[in-house]
Formats: C-alpha cells, structure tokens, sequence
C-alpha cells in the first residue's frame, strides 16, 4: 500500500475548524496511523475521523486518546512556557516564543497540533544571561538568539516591533508577527527536509489565518534566494494541501517548481520517522552493528535528500540536478558519520534496543516536535 | 460532611462534553464523562453529598440522582481526585445503568472516570523507535529492527 498518498488525504484540511469529509478504510486508517504516530499527526488524523463511524474502531478509539492526552500534554507545555518567559522577565528579559504554542494556537481545537519544545527568542546581548536562566528551569527551554541560524537571521528587534501579545494563564506572551512567523515555518520545514506532515500543516494553517494589511515584503525580504525557498514551501503546501495561493506572491512560483521538490516530500511522507536525521542514524548504527544490511539501509537513509542537500548548499531550487549538492552535503557530513561509527564501535549495541516509551506527560511528544 | 475535589497539582481541561484531568503527582490522566464532571466540580468544600444530589435533580433533572452522585464520588474517590475519603455506596456502574434503564433513562448519564493511557502504539522511545508490538511501515521504525507484518518484533 503506496501510504503517502493516504497520510495527505488524512492531513487534507485537518488544520480547519471544518475538514472536509474523510473518505477511508477503517484498514487504510490502521495502515497509515502508525506512519502518523510518528510524526506527531496522529492527532490531525483523529480531528477527521471524530463523528465517523471510523472513530468507533480500535484504531479510531486509540486516536481518541491519544488525542486527550494530548491535549493535557500542551496545556501542561504551555505552562512550562508561560513560566519560563515570567522567568527571564524577572531578570529584565523579554523573549518572543516561537514555534510551539505559537504553531498550535492555529489549529481549532486545543492538543490537535502537539508541541514538545518551548523555543524562545531573546536579544543577541542577553542570550547568555538568558541561557543561564533557562538551566535553572525544571524544564528544556531552548532560548535562541534570533540570528542563530543562518537562514532565519534577523535583528531581535526587527521581531520584536511586530510581534503579538496573547494572555496565557494570567501573563503576557508575545509571539512572532504573522509575516514573520510564517517565513520562520517556511524555512524551518526545507531546513528540514520537509520530512513531517504536521510542519506543512502549520503553513497551511497559518496561510489560511492571515488577516487584512498581511504584508508579503516582510514575508519575503532580503536575499532572493531565500524569498524563493519561502515561496517554494508555500506551493507544497497548495500542490500537496490545497491551500490557495491565489493573489499571492507563490502564485506565479507554482508553475515552475522543481519536478524533484513534491516526490522528495512525499517519500519523506512514505518512511515516516525512518527518515534518518544525525540523531536517528547514530541509534541505527548502534542498534544494528552486527546486520550488514540493516547497515546498508541505514546508510541510505542517511543520505542527504534533494531539499535538505539544496538548503546545506544554499543552492536555488531549480530545474537542474540535486546530485552536486547531495554529494557535497553527504561529504560535509562525513566526518560526523565516521564519529557515529566510531561510537557504534565502541558502544553496546543492545545499549538503545531495550528504551521504551513512556506514556505520561513527561514524555516529549517527541524529539523536535516543534 | 462537606465533599472537597483536589485542585492542586492537576491540569485539568474541557473539550468537548469531556473533562481531562492530569494528576502532576501520580502522572495519571482521567477523562471525566459529564455526570461526573458535575459532581466534581460541586465538590468544593461547600456542598455536601446530600447537596449534591439536590443539585443534581434540579439542574440536569435526572432519576436516581442520589445513586449517581455516589457512584460518581466512588469513582472520583478511586482515581485520586477528592481531598478526602466519603462514604460511597456499593452499586456498581453496570448495576446503576440497568437501574436507570428500568426508569428509561440513558445509560450515558452512569459516571464515568476513566483512565487515559497513551496507547502502546504511541509509545515511540526518546530517539523515535517503536517498541515491540506496534505497527511499523519499516524495519528501521522498530526498536529491534524488525518488522514483521507490519509490526514490530523481537
């Protein structure tokens, strides 16, 4: 069964208050809910099978709590949030949150985006002192200078002017504008590779709340290059969502993408979390020293696909062909591999095999679900 | 004796004709159907059983209200969410639906506090690998590597 084809029409429209009717097997809902599990869109899944018949199967039953959970999990999150923004407040810090709560708020109802991280903005000047504060949280808080990444770059206080303030239990919050957050999405899912679901729900999500005055030049400033990357995640998001780009600046882009973007997203969409990130590779490697060919096959996974290959390289996504860049990224990345060998040497490789997970809400809904 | 409902340490949220509640010290997760919602959130220290009930019959105007209210703070009692112990009475809740089936009323209004657990199939491990005995697209999904018919196997 070809799955990426079911995970886009369980996520089509999952992110509106009212999807549009599902049409599914309850034996395709089984098949692609494990491939959703794992990239935190289970939950989308449940918001289109509520109210069907498919709800009340297992797998329907299981969404159904998991969805709960959920939605415990991200008010429990939004507290450790709220607190620690309080926190680096009292020390004269003012942060913007970004991703997380400020992705969810999108979705219409609360726990259906999960979110695991709590990513603060803080002024270039103060990230130490911030940092400092946020290792006397009970929890990881992950406070960023805004010109940490490269691609994201731009001046604390360029945000901070458009940023918005929400009441969250009892305090201020404020979040990055709509143009500003938007781009951030955009980037952060090629940057990515564009390997969950959810990531492009949330552009769906956060296109389809833009309000009047929206301004596509904040959207789109600066480097040309990156303008285009922007460009080129919202017109994944109209071929593989429907979401509609009409009147917009990606309106023109959608005509000439590059025939490799769309089939790279949907064989992300296809291996789920067997999509191999450093991380995930070094757990592979460990966990199957001694079988050549499960080597073999982690190894391929680790090969640097077209979208994540053209971001390292900072390359134009073109007509023309990945494989430079995929040679180059895999190159750059060598050495990192060779490290990750050498650790498997070294390491048990029954060391990871035997983790479960943990079904409380101190489990992350998972590594980066941001 | 006035009934009172924990309120520290929980997160507690409404969705829906549901409550959630999470219990920060036992890292349990309860779903309140709404009878039992109803009565919890009358157990604020100011009401007791007796006033419950009477609460009860002229708000939702149910039948056997006094067997609901007991058995819905059996079952709050249960999952740890009263301050205190109450005398509850021994009807189960399969007994009160048949009582409340005899005087046509809808079983759903039987209390309900269930017990949520993340299904095993959720239960990816920290670095996003399945434990045994979940549904896997691929081998390198499992914990173990492998993925027989679709599920992880040792």
């Amino acid at each position: 069964m070809n799955l990426a084809p079911l995970v886009r029409s369980v996520i089509l429209g999952a992110w509106r208050a009212e999807p549009p009717p599902l049409s599914l097997t309850a034996e395709e809902l089984a098949a692609v809910t494990p491939l959703l599990r794992q990239t935190h869109a289970e939950n989308l899944a449940w918001w289109r099978v509520r109210g069907t018949p498919l709800a009340e199967t297992e797998w329907g039953r299981a969404l159904a709590d998991t969805y709960r959970m959920s939605v415990l999990r991200n008010a429990l999150q939004a507290r450790v949030m709220v607190d620690a923004v309080e926190r680096l407040r009292e020390q004269g810090i003012e942060s913007l949150v970004v991703k997380g709560w400020a992705v969810a708020r999108h979705y219409p109802a609360p726990g259906l985006r999960p979110y695991g991280d709590v990513d603060l903005y803080v002024p270039e000047g103060q990230l130490e002192h911030a940092q400092v504060v946020a290792k006397g949280l009970p929890r990881d808080i992950d406070v960023q200078s805004t010109t940490l990444y490269e691609v994201y770059a731009r001046e604390f206080e360029t945000l901070a002017e458009r940023a918005e303030r929400y009441e969250v239990e009892g305090s201020v919050i404020r979040v990055l504008g709509p143009e500003d957050h938007l781009r951030l999405l955009c980037l952060h899912l090629l940057d990515h590779g564009a390997w969950r679901p959810l990531w492009l729900c949330d552009i769906a999500a956060a296109m389809e709340q833009r309000r009047p005055g929206f301004e596509w030049e904040r959207v789109l400033y600066g480097s040309p290059r990156v303008a285009d990357w922007v460009l080129c995640a919202l017109c994944l998001a109209h071929v593989l969502l429907d979401v509609s780009i009409a009147d917009t600046p990606a309106e023109a882009r959608v005509q000439t993408l590059p025939r490799w973007l769309v089939p790279t997203v949907l064989r992300h969409w296809e291996l789920g979390n067997a999509f191999s990130t450093r991380h995930h590779f070094g757990v592979l490697l460990r966990r199957h020293w001694r079988q050549p060919p499960r080597l073999v096959e982690a190894l391929r996974l680790r090969w640097p696909d077209p979208i994540r290959a053209s971001m390292f390289c900072r390359a134009p996504f073109d007509g023309s062909s990945r494989l430079p860049y995929q040679f180059r990224t895999a190159l750059a990345s060598a050495p990192a591999i060779a490290g990750q060998f050498r650790s498997a040497l070294l390491e048990s490789p029954a060391a990871d095999a035997g983790q479960t997970g943990r079904a409380d809400l101190e489990r992350e809904p998972g590594s980066g679900a941001q | 004796m006035k009934i009172k409902a924990r309120t520290d340490d929980l997160i507690v949220q409404e969705v829906a004709d549901e409550t959630l509640v999470y219990d920060l010290k036992s890292n349990q997760a309860h779903c309140l159907n709404s009878t039992a919602a109803f009565v919890w959130r009358r157990c604020d220290g100011r009401h007791s059983m007796e006033e419950i009930v009477r609460l009860m019959q002229a708000e939702l105007n149910t039948p056997a209200s006094d067997q609901l209210v007991s058995v819905a703070l059996h079952q709050l009692q249960k999952a740890q969410l009263l301050e205190e112990k109450v005398p509850t009475s021994a009807v189960s809740r399969r007994e009160l639906a048949r009582r409340l089936g005899q005087m046509g009323a809808i079983a759903a209004l039987v209390p309900a506090v269930l017990s949520i657990t993340a299904p095993p199939a959720a239960a990816a491990n920290s670095v996003g690998c399945l434990a045994n005995g979940n549904p896997c697209p691929s081998a390198t999904s499992c914990c173990s590597g492998k993925c027989v018919n679709s599920i992880c196997s040792p």
